[in-house]
This record gives C-alpha cells, structure tokens and sequence, in this order.
C-alpha cells in the first residue's frame, strides 16, 4: 500500500519534473499577452469561463476558471480571490495554481489555504454571511494564479451577472459567460454595450446561451464619471419562476415581485393590544392624517434605534412588528414594517417600499425587473403630494429623506399594486447654501468675521452631523470645516429648522489674522471669504465616461467688509458671469462709502452630459477656481 | 503576542486567599438618581457616560470580571448599547436595561435572541449583544466574565467614564506587571487597587503617532509563572525578555534555510566589496529575494526559511531576520532590536514587555558607525528605516546585555522646488520646473509613484491640484535608483496664475508650492504632535519680467525662527535686472512638540502663510 503509494508519488514528481523541464505547458506566459493588453494595466485577465447551469427554480451550479496575470505591486489584490456565501449558496472545489512570468508553476493545490471568514458589511451586529478567501500569497510580479470553483445554490433569487470588467486598470483576454437550462426553462436576460450578442444552441434536453468578449484593453477611473459597469459591456441575469427558502415568486415584472416581498410581510404586522390602543390614544381627536402620520413618526423615532441583524431569509424577510415593540430595535425592513403597522393601527394606508440606497447609488434599471434594492422606506400617498419616511434614523426631520433615498426609482409593494415610482427630487431651490458675512477689516490686516450660513436640503445632509455631536467634536468640526488660512474660532452656534426641507443655521465668529496683505501702501484681500469651488477636474486623454452631476445645488454668498478707514478703493475685480449648461457662476462687486459688497452665485445643475462636453466642463471648473482666488486692492488715504 | 499571554494567563490554578473585596456597584440594582440623571454634570453635552466600569480578577476561579454601567444621555449615545467583545469559549455575557416609565422603575433582561456569537475566523469568536428597550434615560448593566488576564484595561473612552475600578491582585505563582499609559492622574494607586474618577472623554488630534499612546490605561505583561519548582520567566528584565526570544524557534533559528542562505552569503563574499558596499549589496538582495506581506511580528513565520524563499514572501520579522542572518553569515557585527511600531505605542522607558513588542529590525556596527536596517520596503535605501519604525526606542536582543537603541533619524524629508519661468504677453507663465527629492521625500515619491499603471497616470494626478498647469514635456529620473534622489523635470505653461487688476498684474511666488492653509486648526492641544523626522521644503522661483512692464511691489526678505530654532523659515526676494527671484527655505528641525509649544508652533505656521501669501506686483508701462 504505502509502496504504490511512494510511486504514485514518484511518478507526479517525475513529471513535474518534465514538465518543469522543458516547459511544454508553459500556458500563461507573460510574454504572450499583447500590447495593448499593457497599456495602464496592473493585471490581465487571462480567461475567465462563467458556466451557470440551471435544474431547476431554486436549485443551480457555476463553475468558474479564471485565471489572471498580476502585473505589478498594484494587482496584488487581484490575486485574491474572495468569495461569499451564505445560506442559500456554498463555495466548493476551490483550487488555485501560481505560474511565475515564464508560465512555470510555483504551488498548486485544491482547497489548500482557504480562509473563512465572517462577513459582516461593517453596519451590522450580526450577519449570517460569510466568505471564503483564497490568497495564493505571491508578491513577486509579474506572475499568474489560476483559479477554479464551484457555487452551488440552494434558492435561487439571484442569477450570476456577467461583467466583461472586474476593475479598473485590468484588462481582459478573454471573458466567456455560458448559461445552461433545460429545455424550454424560462428566465432573462439584459446585454448592455454589448458587441456580440448571445449565441443560443438547443440540444435534446438542455439550452445553452453564450457571450464572449476578447481583447479589451484596461480602463481607468475617471473624474466627475459614472461607474464602469455603467458604460462597459455586461449582460444582467435574472429569474422568471424562482424559489427561495420555500417561498416561490415570479421576477418578469416588478408588479409580480412586489407581490412577492408583500406575501413575505404577511401576518407580521399586529401589534400586541396594549401597544395598539396606546397608539390609537396617541392620535386621538385629530382629523389630519398628515398631523398623526407626524405624530405616530415622532413616536418611532423616541421609542426605536437601527440595529442591523440579518439571517437566512430574514436579509429579505421583515421580523414581527410585536418583536420590534418589545425589544425597541431593528432593521430598515424591521422598522419600516413597524411604522406601517403603526399607521395600520390607526387607519392610514401606507406603502413597504424597496429601494436602492446612497448618496451616490447606481439608479434601478427599470427595464429589467430583478431584486436590486438594498433598503426599505415607507411611502404614504396624498392627493397632492407623496410623503417619504425614513425609519432607520431618530433625526431625520419628519417626511425628510434626504441623499439617501431621493430622486429615483422605488419599489412600491402590495398584494396587487406593487409598481415602480419615483421619490422626492429636491431641486436646485431646496439644496442651497445661503451665506451672508459682515468683515470688518482693521488697519494692520488683522479683520473680524461673523459668517451665518443657512445649510439646506442636500446641504443639510452634509453638516447636520454637528448636531449629534458633543460640545468639544462640535467645535473640532466647525473648525475643520473653515477654509480660511488663518482663524480664530471665537464663538459659533447652530440652529436646525426641522420642515419638510430641512435647514441648519450656523452662525461663526471668526477672528482673522493677516486677513489681508500690506504692501507699501496696498491693502489686498480675496473678497471670496469661505465659499472655494475646491474639485477640479483633470484633463485626460481618452474619456470613455459620460460626465455625471449627481444633484442640482446652488450657493449664494453676500459679503460686506468694512474697510479700514485709511485707506479707500484702489483696483477692484470686474464683474463676472459664466453660464453653461453644467452651471453658472457670477460675481460682483459694488461699494459705497467705506464698505464692498461682494456677491457670488453659483450653480450645478444635475444630468449626465456626453463625453464630448468634458472639455468645456473644465474649463467651466476652471474659471470657476480661478476666479474664486481674485483679489481686491485697496490703497492708503494719503 | 496577546494570544500568547492569554493563553498562558489558563496556568491560573493558583490557591491563595483574598480578602472579599466590596464591588462598587451590584449588577442590575441602579440607584434613583442614576435614572432620573438627564446630564453629566461632568460634561453636559456627553451623549452617554460609563457611570461605573468595574474589573475584578477572581485569583481561585482565575476568572476575570467586567461590570460595566452606562447611562444613555442622548439618541446620539444608542451606539453604547450594542457592545462586541472578543470572546472565547468559557466567556459569559449577562445584561439588563432599567428604565424609568412614569416613575415606576422597569428592566429587560438581555435574552438569547439579542445575543449573537460571531465566528471570525478559524480561532476568533465576538459574542455581539444588542441591549432592549433602550431609550433616552435608559441605564445598561453589562456583565462580561472570562478566565484569564485582560491584555489591557482602559480607564479612558470616548465617552467620560464617572468611576473605574480595577482589583488584580498579584497571585502567589504568577507575577505580571502593569504598564502605565495615558496623560490623565488615577484616583487611587494602591495595588491591586486602582480608580479612576472623572475621567473625561478622549479626542482624537491631527499628528498623533497612535491614539493607544495618550489613551489613559493599562497594559497587563506576564513577568514569570511558577508551577511546582520550576519557574518561567517572562518579563521581569530586557534580559528575561530577550532568553524568551532567543528560546522561540521562530526567531532565531541556527539551520534557518543555510543552504539557500550559504549560496547567498558566498555570491556576496565573491563580489569582493567590503564594509557598507558590501552590507548595501545583502541588504539589496534579501530586498529583491524576499517581499514583505505588511504584516508586523517580531517573530518569523516558521522555524525555517524555506518556506519563505519558495514563496519569496513573508511578515516583518521574516524580512529583517532573514537579512540578519545573512549578515551575521557574512561576518557583520549584527544585533537583532526589537521595538513596537508608532501604531503600536511607544516601549515603556522603565518596564520591559514582551507582548508589546511587534516588529524586529537589524543593527549593523561597521567601525565606530551604527546602521539600522529594515529591508521591508522595496523603495528604501538601507539607511533609512520607515515611519513607523520612528517610534522612541527599541532594544537589543541579548541574554547579557540588552541595550536601549534610539530610533530616531537624522535623515530628513528633504525637497527642492525650482520654477524657472517668463512671463508671456498673454500674461502665461512659460519655462520649466523641477523637483529634486531626498531621503523620506524621495521614499515617499517612489512609494506613490509605483501605485500608478503609467508615467501618464501619475501626470494625470499631479496636475489634479495645480490649476492651470500644463506639462509640455516631462522626464523623470532616478525613481528606481533609490540611491540617487528623484529629478522630475517639467517644461510647462501655466495659465491664468496671473491676477490680472487694471493695469496691474499679480504673481504668487511660491506658485503650487505655496503653504495656504494651517494643519493646526485646532486652539489647544492635549498631547504632543509627533512629524517622525524632521522636513525641509526647498522653493525657488525666477520670474522673468518683459520689457513692457515694471515691478511695483516685491514681497520683503524675512527670517522666521522658532524658539531653539525647532522650525523655521528663510524667505529672500531679490531683483536682477528683469529677473525676480524667491527663495523660501521651511524646515522642521526637531520631530516632537510638546503641547505648551503648540501655541508657538501653530503662530510659525501662520506667519510662514502669511509671508508666503505676498504677491509680486508688476504694472503695464
């Protein structure tokens, strides 16, 4: 036993070493990729082969080979591979092998070095989802890891997407995505900027359907751009008939999937008796929804915090309303699913809302029906107007939503009226920040400063912050936060308008050393005092993204200084107006006695504008920077 | 290393008898006036305030007890009531919320299912808990046990702590010692009694080596262990701390991969170089040969090297003590020092530990000269050691005679900026600018420069910030002579810098190389601010001016100096014919200020700004 045991042996090292020797099976030379494989790339992916083969509604396998050439110090983290699974999908068969440049293999081995790990996404207690992790631990580039595995899933909500691209700077060889069904098995797709399009092969029981890319070179980020997947060749994968966990669905229209979320939520939405009628005491007496609407918000906000916990189905499925009363904390499908049976309670029909979250989130595509939410709101409609609730914060004022759920797509669900619809948009008159300043300057430079800014909508959204903060943090962020050279911080205060747009007036005192330079007898100071337009985008070479403005703001600044009495008005900046479709931008200056006024307005409007505007986009930025360091000279009274 | 110490911290079986000590709170029973408190009086704008944080070793049961009371002031302090701890499997954890509801007292026991045991990874388990009911108002008793020593108690947190406690009496058969951190007195310090009253709550500041060294608190080390006769020592001297390396086979291990090391060693002996060119030349290789994988240890990986080569990787320890023993075999005068990284926290100057040291460098005599050697970084010369190695001191490994080794550099970030320029009738500025970087300056360009794909890309990314500047033509030297300092050379045009008011044009003279904003924003500091070495920032600016216009107004020659001259600045403006010429020389000339120079230094800074913000004004004739 142990004998033919040492030989097996012998003979796999014999042939390693043939092999090792003369080199037929050299296969990932580096030497092989093409030029313009190279071009600002970190790694090259060698072949990447997807096959995702469907039995059934809830049960599937993908194979996967991938194999990718890591450049230099950059791709390092391309070498890793990082799986994750959770209950409804394992991680099976994973094997790596490491070629150095020449295509000589280094290590190979099934399974061997697997990490596991706990993947918690950082905003949770406790997640069920794990990962597995594979780094072959090689940092001599360039060299090539080959990986192979296998994920078999077990409820099927998702399907595999196919990115020709996994990152920038990495360029691709060759990338192939197969799907294999039985016969006559339904599901969907979408191909976006896609060159080939599917080749589809009927057999005697099964269909396959294939995609294939070759040779694309490497892209790079890019400023004021949207994401790569935006712009880069994909096809999005996606259920007709699906199962998960027991429970079965239908994704071809996003009606049949809101469907699907509403039955989940069945039967978890009854208060104990106790709690109702303490809610129903709450709102007693008032005739205007929208008044107890505020008041039953205003009674979540006190009595519940976001704690995240996500196990099994429940990543999808909400926890007991009776279970969030008791122990006063939740999920975003928790608490949403509390507020509405709060409103449930007391007669007002509300909607559980799937959205795609973030300031700066992908937007649903709309055509193609499938789960790409990652947080619930509540949606109540009026006649006139709709009102948003944010569920998860105890800040947000009530009926704001702010960044993190504005302007786009949602999915409204219910048993038969489940549809996309659109949330708040904020427009250019609700996110602005409005800023007036007295300066009085003194004889020797030093100057003075009280600054009141009125922070509104999105503007709220990025300092309302300072109000959960302690005295000691409050005052370290207004100071942060400052731009001028030189200050003192003397005083500052802040008040916060809780409306429907929410504002936060902040009101400085400033002392400011040296505000203004003294040379022979000129007195010179920048009249922008706080309000710098700090991103400047670069010029590049190719652009390959369109140009993406995320949110329409305005700023609106009004500053007076008080001149220093000896001396007057010497050479002032002329007056300046450049308007674009990205933007507008003006100053001017005026002055009486011994005061200016200096007023500067500008404006971003949002949009996705082509690739071809990008050049008149910098220079907009660019006389915007520029203009915004222009100096006032004035001269001694002789 | 902790895992080390508390995994030994089991050896606790230990019989000896401790008077009943009077905990000074009783879990779960939470006094009136603990809920009906709305602030604290300490700081009343605290969102929550650990009223109670108390810590009892239990010598006969060599269990460790955590009791902890907070009171939530605000929503902002809800994150107080979900808490992780790092758990093993004989942890507990018990928990009770207590509520005032129309003044009658309520409490909710935490139950299993707001209990969660979080697997890591293979040998780390986090038992996570979110405490019910909780409202503003609400008091949370937590009770957290497990057996063996804590790795460190913590007086201070973000939030004030009212009252801390801590009893750890010294048992007969194992001796730990306790080290000291922080900037904030103790109560009591009466082992094994300490408290902490009043502790208020840790800011976090700019230029802050780690927040671990000005945190008040405790670090716990294992000094020895008796079982029966026999007794192990751990930490009592740097001595003792240096037998317990010297034992570990990952440290240094004598057949650590000697064949592979001899070659080595006889392709250096065959160069036929002597004294630095020599250790240069094996400090080089063992750079080519071995990468680092930015892990920090002062012990290898395994007790062989083999392993390491094949895969041409390994941690921090791996590196140096590879290069250690390949000196060692090329007849150098090399000790290993170990020393604890700047994130890490300093070495106690008086207590030796073995737990707190987390990295392993070498030191090389040749002659009368000392050389530190770290050879983890790609893009380093060898006599330089990185930022995080400037931490203080480390020490010697020795069984006779452990020396303090200083760790600091006179090698400094040193740069030269020079703008060569004419001005345009377009009123463009035209000519050539070039930088020349040494030392940490060159380290840290070559470091950035290899995170881009291209020469393009870096361009692309060092004319984010600079507006107006476009590059004609560029060269780039030396970024892989690591030897030679960096010499990026640029023919450049650089639009609309030029403020153009009436007849009256105004140049900045440092141009992108101008300080305009302070780093010091803050009025006061608590703790020290710590650059690692010192700096010299070098600018030179030639204008040339056209015929057609006059110079009005020249910023005037000036000399900042700081107090001993720690910081300083010598600006000169000078005409020659039409040519004006700036020259501004920053230096930092020592690495820490203390908290009563900080007043000064932020001035220094404000003056270098306010000198440098002087234009140059030229008029149209």
């Amino acid at each position: 036993m142990s004998a033919s045991k040492n030989r097996t042996i012998l003979f796999i090292l014999f042939t390693f070493f043939l092999t090792w020797v003369y080199g037929t099976d050299n296969k990932y030379k580096v030497n092989d990729i093409a030029k313009d494989l190279l071009v600002d790339a970190k790694a090259v992916v060698r072949t990447s082969e997807t096959v995702f083969e469907i039995s059934d509604i809830d049960k599937a396998v993908m194979s996967v080979k991938y194999v990718i050439t890591i450049l230099n110090t950059n791709g390092i983290d391309n070498s890793v591979l990082i799986k994750f699974y959770d209950k409804f999908l394992s991680v099976r068969k994973i094997r790596s092998d490491l070629y150095d440049q020449n295509g000589i293999p280094i290590k190979n081995g099934i399974n061997v070095d697997v990490k596991d790990y706990s993947a918690n996404a950082g905003y949770s207690l406790y997640e069920d989802n794990r990962v597995k992790l594979l780094d072959p631990k090689y940092r001599t580039t360039p060299f090539t890891v080959e990986f192979t595995y296998e994920i078999v899933y077990n409820g099927l909500l998702f399907y595999p997407d196919w990115f020709v691209y996994d990152d920038y700077n990495v360029s691709v060889e060759k990338s192939t995505f197969t799907i294999i069904t039985p016969n006559e098995f339904k599901f969907r797709y979408m191909e976006n900027n896609i060159k080939d399009r599917v080749t589809i092969n009927k057999g005697k029981d099964k269909t396959t359907y294939t995609w294939k890319a070759e040779n694309m070179p490497a892209i790079k980020n890019e400023p004021f751009g949207t994401p790569f997947q935006e712009y880069t060749s994909n096809v999005l994968t996606a259920p007709s008939d699906f199962e998960i966990s027991g429970y079965k669905g239908n994704l071809e229209s996003w009606s049949s999937f809101g469907k699907w979320i509403n039955m989940l939520g069945k039967g978890r939405n009854t208060l104990p008796t106790e709690s109702g009628d303490k809610i129903r005491k709450l709102v007693s007496g008032m005739t205007d929804d929208y008044e107890k609407i505020k008041v039953l918000y205003n009674y979540l906000q006190n009595k519940v915090r976001y704690v995240s916990i996500q196990k099994g189905i429940g990543g999808w499925q909400t926890i007991n309303a009776e279970t969030v009363d008791r122990l006063s904390y939740g999920d975003c499908k928790a608490l949403s699913n509390y507020m509405k049976s709060l409103l449930d309670v007391v007669g007002i029909k509300s909607y559980y809302t799937l959205a795609n979250a973030g300031e700066d989130a992908t937007p649903i595509k709309a055509a193609f029906p499938s789960n790409q939410f990652n947080h619930v709101i509540i949606c109540v409609p009026f006649k006139n107007d709709t009102l948003w609730l944010e569920c998860t914060s105890q800040h947000l004022p009530f009926g704001y939503i702010g960044t993190f759920t504005d302007d786009r797509k949602v999915l409204l669900t219910s048993e038969d009226g489940s549809a996309l619809v659109n949330t708040k948009k904020y427009t250019i008159d609700d996110n602005k920040q409005i800023r007036s300043a007295t300066v009085s300057l003194g004889e020797d430079g030093n100057a003075t400063a009280i600054i009141k800014t009125d922070y509104r909508g999105a503007l709220y959204d990025k300092v309302y912050w300072v109000l959960q903060m302690d005295e000691a943090d409050r005052r370290k962020d207004v100071q942060t936060r400052i731009t001028v050279p030189s200050f003192k911080l003397i005083n500052f205060s802040h008040r916060e308008e809780r409306n429907i747009i929410p504002s936060i007036k902040e009101e400085l005192f400033l002392g400011l050393p040296d505000y203004g330079i003294i040379m022979g007898n000129r007195f010179l100071f920048n009249p922008n005092l706080m309000t710098k337009f700090g991103k400047l985008p670069y010029k590049t070479k190719e652009r390959k993204s369109e140009i993406s403005i995320r949110r329409s703001y305005n700023e609106i600044d009004t500053i007076t200084f008080k001149l220093p009495v000896s001396y007057k008005i010497g050479q002032i900046p002329e007056k300046v107006s450049v308007l674009t479709k990205f933007g507008q931008y003006t100053t001017e200056i005026s002055f009486f006695n011994n005061t200016i006024r200096y007023i500067r307005t500008f404006k971003f409007f949002k949009g996705l504008y082509p690739v071809s505007d990008y050049s008149d986009f910098v220079d907009f930025c660019d006389k915007v920077s520029i203009n915004d360091e222009s100096k006032i000279a004035l001269t001694k009274i002789l | 290393m902790k895992n080390v110490i508390l995994t030994l911290s089991v050896f606790f079986l230990v019989i000896s008898v401790l008077p009943a000590q009077k905990a000074p709170i009783k879990f779960g029973e939470v006094s009136p006036d603990e809920l009906k408190m709305v602030s604290y009086p300490g700081d009343t704008s605290a969102a929550a305030v650990i009223l109670c944080d108390y810590g009892y070793l239990n010598i006969q049961t060599a269990l460790f007890t955590r009791t902890l009371r907070i009171k939530i002031l605000k929503k902002e302090g809800y994150n107080w009531a979900n808490h992780s701890y790092p758990s093993t499997e004989t942890s507990t954890i018990k928990g009770i919320t207590t509520n005032l509801e129309n003044d009658k007292v309520v409490q909710e026991k935490l139950k299993n299912e707001s209990i969660f045991y979080d697997k890591l990874s293979e040998k780390n388990f986090v038992v996570r808990a979110a405490m019910p009911n909780i409202k503003v108002g609400s008091v949370i008793d937590l009770q957290f046990a497990f057996k063996g020593i804590p790795s460190e108690w913590k007086f201070q947190e973000v939030i004030p702590v009212k009252y801390s406690e801590l009893i750890l009496e010294n048992p007969k058969d194992v001796r730990f010692r306790i080290n000291y951190f922080g900037f904030e007195p103790l109560a009591v310090s009466t082992p094994p009694i300490w408290i902490a009253k009043e502790m208020p709550s840790f800011k976090i500041e700019s230029y802050m080596s780690s927040k671990e060294n000005y945190l008040t608190k405790f670090e716990f080390d294992i000094l020895n262990i008796t079982y029966g006769a026999f007794t192990k020592e751990f930490a009592s001297s740097w001595e003792s701390v240096s037998r317990l390396l010297l034992d570990n086979s990952n440290f240094i291990s004598p057949n650590s991969g000697s064949i592979y090391l001899n070659n080595l060693a006889k392709s250096i002996e065959n160069s036929k170089t002597t004294g630095e060119e020599k250790l240069k030349m094996a400090y080089e290789s063992v750079k080519s040969i071995v990468k680092w994988d930015e892990r920090k240890s002062v012990v290898a990986s395994s007790p062989n090297f083999a392993f390491t080569f094949k895969m041409k990787l390994g941690n921090s320890a791996d590196v140096n003590l590879i290069l250690y023993q390949l000196l060692k075999k090329l007849d150098f005068d090399v000790t290993p020092v170990v020393m604890s990284t700047r994130d890490n926290g300093i070495l106690s100057p008086i207590s030796p530990s073995l737990s707190k040291l987390n990295y392993v460098i070498v030191l090389a005599k040749i002659g009368d000269k000392s050389i530190l050697l770290d050879a983890t970084e790609p893009y380093m010369p060898y006599y330089l050691i990185p930022l995080r190695c400037l931490n203080n001191s480390g020490r010697t490994v020795s069984e006779v005679k452990s020396d303090l080794v200083d760790l600091s550099t006179t090698r400094k970030d040193k740069e030269f900026t020079t703008y060569f320029l004419k001005i345009q009738e377009d009123n463009t500025l035209r000519g050539k600018l070039s930088k020349r970087k040494i030392d940490y300056s060159a380290l840290d360009f070559r470091s950035k420069y290899h995170k881009f794909n291209s020469q393009d890309a870096y361009l692309e990314d060092f004319k984010k910030d600079k507006l107006g500047l476009v590059i004609n033509e560029s060269r780039i030297d030396n970024v892989d002579s690591v030897y030679l300092p960096v010499i990026e050379e640029y023919d450049v045009t650089l639009n609309n810098l030029l403020n153009v008011l009436g007849n009256e044009v105004y140049i900045m003279p440092l141009l992108y190389d101008q300080l305009k904003e302070n780093p010091f924003a803050l009025d006061v500091r608590k703790y020290p601010v710590d650059y690692g070495y010192n700096i010299e920032k070098n600018t030179t600016s030639s204008f040339e001016i056209p015929d057609n216009y006059t110079v009005t107004e020249l910023p005037g020659s000036v000399r900042l100096r700081m107090e001993g001259n720690s910081a300083s600045l010598i600006y000169d403006v000078s005409q020659l014919g039409n040519t004006i010429k700036v020259t501004s020389i920053f230096a930092i000339n020592k690495t820490m200020f203390l908290p009563e120079e900080y007043a000064a230094l932020k001035e220094f800074y404000n003056q270098v700004i306010k000198k440098q913000s002087e234009p140059i004004i030229l008029k149209k004739k």
